[in-house]
C-alpha cells in the first residue's frame, strides 16, 4: 500500500528526483508538523501525496482519457460527454493556478491559508451539451437564432406558446462569468481539508455571488486512494435568477416567467485513483449535486440534482 | 521512483577557528563521519589561532518533508587565554564554564533550521556560585532572539542548519480533477 499510494502523484515524483532543491530556509516551517517526519522515504513520499501536497514551482499536468458524462438539467441539452479530463496546476511560493483557479495566498500558517483568487463561473456550462462549449463558452444563443418561437398568423396565441416550454433553444443566451473573491482553507490532519470561499461575479453579468464549503478527506486503501468530499454551496439570487429565472429576455410565454432564488447546493463526491504504473494510474470520479428550490423550481430545469461520473486512465507528464 | 541518496540522515561537521574573540575568520571544513561526535586529534592539531570552535555536527541533510534535525551535537572550544564564556543554542543557555581554556559539551539538540548556537563572554559577577549565568532581565517577544543575540558578546556563532533533499511543497488548494 505504501508503494501504491506513492504513486498517486507520479509526477510530483518524477520531478522531485531531479529538482532536489536544498531548503533549509523552509525547515522552520515544515518542522511545524513533526507528526510528519518518517525515517523512510517511501513512507514520506507517500505521505506527501495522500496529503494532497505539490511541489511548488513545478507546472503539474495530468491528462485523463476515458469516459465521463454530466447529466442535463436544462430541458433541450444533452448530458455533457467528455472523454479527457486535465489536472493542471502550478504553485509558487504564494500564487497558484489549479485546473482554472487562479490565485495569491496572503497568509500561510501551519494549518491555515488565506488566499484571493479569481476562477470562471462555470454556471453557464449547464446550458451547453458540448464540450467545446464548457471549454470555450459558446453557449448556446437561442433568443437570436430560434425562430420557433415567433408567433405565426392564426395559431400566434398565448395558447399555443403555453404548449412550448422553456428550453435551452428558446431562452436568451446566459453569458459566462468570472469570480473573484477569498477563500480559507484548513488541514486540521494529514488528509483532511476544509474549505470556505466566498465568490462574486466580477464580470458584470449578473452580480450575484456565493459561498462554499467543503471538507474533503483522504482514505489511503490497498483498494487504491480515495478521497471523499462533501461541499455545502450557497447561490445568490441574483446568480441564480440570472441563470435559472426566465424573464422578458427569454423569448417564452410569460406563465413560464420564473424569478430564481438563493439555494443551498449539497454536494458529495468520490474520488478513486488506483495506481497501475508510474505515471499511470486509474482514475475515476462521481458526484451528486442537488440543486435546491431556488433553481429546481425554474420551468427551464428538468432535475433536482445533477451527477457527474468519469473513469479513466491518467498519465502524469 | 524512490530517493535513493542518502540513508535518512548524513551527519556533517563544522570546525571554526578564531583570530580574535569576533565571529571574524571563519574556516569552515566538513567531514561525513557521522559516529564522530568530537573533534580528532588531527582537527585540534589543526588549530593554531588563539581560539577554535568545533561543532559537530553543525549540518543535517535530510530527506523528510518537513525539515527537523534531531541530533546529539558535540560542541569543544579551545581558547589560549582562560574565559569565562556561556553557551547558548537558540536563546537558551546550555552550559558555562569560568577560566577555563578548554570546553566541551555534548547534549541532544532539535533544530529546524534557523537556530544559532552561539559562544559568548560573561562577566566574572554574572556567573552564580553553581557557575551558572545570571541572565540579564530583557523583553521577550517577536525579536527576543536578536534582543537576546544583542544583550551578549558574542565569542563565536553558527548557524545549525538543514539541508532538504526534498523539494519545496506546499498544500495544495485546489481539489483534483475539479474542472467539472
Amino acid at each position: 500500500m505504501i508503494f501504491a499510494s506513492a504513486l498517486l502523484a507520479p509526477l510530483a515524483f518524477a520531478h522531485g528526483q531531479t529538482h532536489s532543491e536544498l531548503t533549509p530556509e523552509l525547515a522552520a516551517e515544515r518542522a511545524a508538523e513533526p507528526e510528519h517526519t518518517q525515517s523512510t522515504n517511501d513512507t514520506t513520499l507517500a505521505q506527501f501525496n495522500d496529503s494532497l501536497k505539490v511541489f511548488i514551482n513545478q507546472i503539474n499536468v495530468r491528462v485523463a482519457m476515458g469516459y465521463g458524462e454530466r447529466s442535463s438539467i436544462i430541458r433541450g441539452t444533452d448530458p455533457l460527454s467528455f472523454y479527457v479530463l486535465p489536472d493542471v496546476s502550478y504553485y509558487g511560493e504564494k500564487f497558484f493556478f489549479d485546473n482554472g483557479m487562479l490565485g495569491y495566498s496572503i497568509k500561510q500558517s501551519r494549518r491555515h491559508e488565506v488566499s484571493i483568487f479569481t476562477k470562471l463561473n462555470t454556471e453557464f456550462s449547464y446550458f451547453t451539451d458540448s464540450i467545446t462549449g464548457y471549454w470555450f463558452g459558446d453557449a448556446y444563443s437561442g433568443g437570436l437564432s430560434s425562430t420557433s418561437m415567433q408567433p405565426s398568423g392564426g395559431w400566434g396565441d398565448f395558447t399555443d406558446d403555453e404548449e412550448i416550454l422553456p428550453d435551452v433553444d428558446n431562452v436568451a443566451k446566459r453569458a459566462w462569468a468570472i469570480d473573484a473573491g477569498i477563500r480559507v482553507d484548513y488541514y486540521p490532519a494529514e488528509r483532511t481539508h476544509v474549505g470556505l470561499a466566498v465568490q462574486q461575479d466580477i464580470r458584470n453579468k449578473h452580480n450575484g455571488y456565493s459561498a462554499a464549503f467543503m471538507v474533503s478527506q483522504g482514505v489511503p486503501t490497498g483498494l487504491g486512494n480515495f478521497q471523499v468530499k462533501g461541499e455545502l454551496t450557497y447561490k445568490s439570487d441574483k446568480l441564480v435568477d440570472y441563470y435559472y429565472g426566465i424573464s422578458s429576455r427569454d423569448n417564452v410565454a410569460p406563465i413560464y416567467h420564473y424569478r430564481g432564488k438563493a439555494v443551498m447546493q449539497p454536494a458529495m463526491s468520490l474520488h478513486w485513483q488506483y495506481p497501475l504504473r508510474e505515471r499511470l494510474s486509474l482514475v475515476s470520479s462521481a458526484r451528486v449535486m442537488w440543486l435546491g428550490d431556488g433553481v429546481a423550481d425554474s420551468p427551464l430545469v428538468t432535475k433536482d440534482t445533477t451527477t457527474t461520473f468519469f473513469l479513466g486512465v491518467s498519465y502524469a507528464f | 521512483m524512490r530517493f535513493n541518496y542518502l540513508a535518512s540522515l548524513l551527519l556533517l561537521s563544522g570546525v571554526f577557528t578564531f583570530t580574535a574573540p569576533t565571529s571574524a575568520a571563519m574556516q569552515e571544513t566538513s567531514s561525513a563521519e557521522p559516529t564522530t561526535l568530537s573533534p580528532d586529534i588531527d582537527e585540534q592539531l589543526l588549530c593554531t589561532e588563539p581560539f577554535c570552535l568545533w561543532v559537530q555536527p553543525q549540518v543535517c541533510v535530510t530527506e523528510n518533508a518537513p525539515a527537523v534535525c534531531e541530533e546529539t551535537v558535540s560542541v569543544s572550544w579551545r581558547s589560549e587565554t582562560p574565559l569565562n564564556a556561556c553557551l547558548a543554542f537558540d536563546e537558551k543557555v546550555l552550559t558555562c564554564w569560568r577560566q577555563e581554556e578548554v570546553g566541551t559539551w555534548l547534549g541532544d539538540l532539535t533544530w529546524f533550521g534557523d537556530e544559532i548556537l552561539v559562544l559568548f563572554t560573561v562577566e566574572d559577577s554574572e556567573l552564580n556560585a553553581a557557575g551558572e549565568w545570571r541572565e540579564r532581565p530583557r523583553r521577550t517577544g517577536r525579536n527576543s532572539r536578536q534582543q537576546f543575540l544583542n544583550s551578549v558578546e558574542i565569542l563565536a556563532s553558527t548557524e545549525m542548519q538543514i539541508q532538504s533533499l526534498f523539494p519545496k511543497a506546499r498544500r495544495r488548494l485546489g481539489s483534483p480533477w475539479s474542472v467539472f
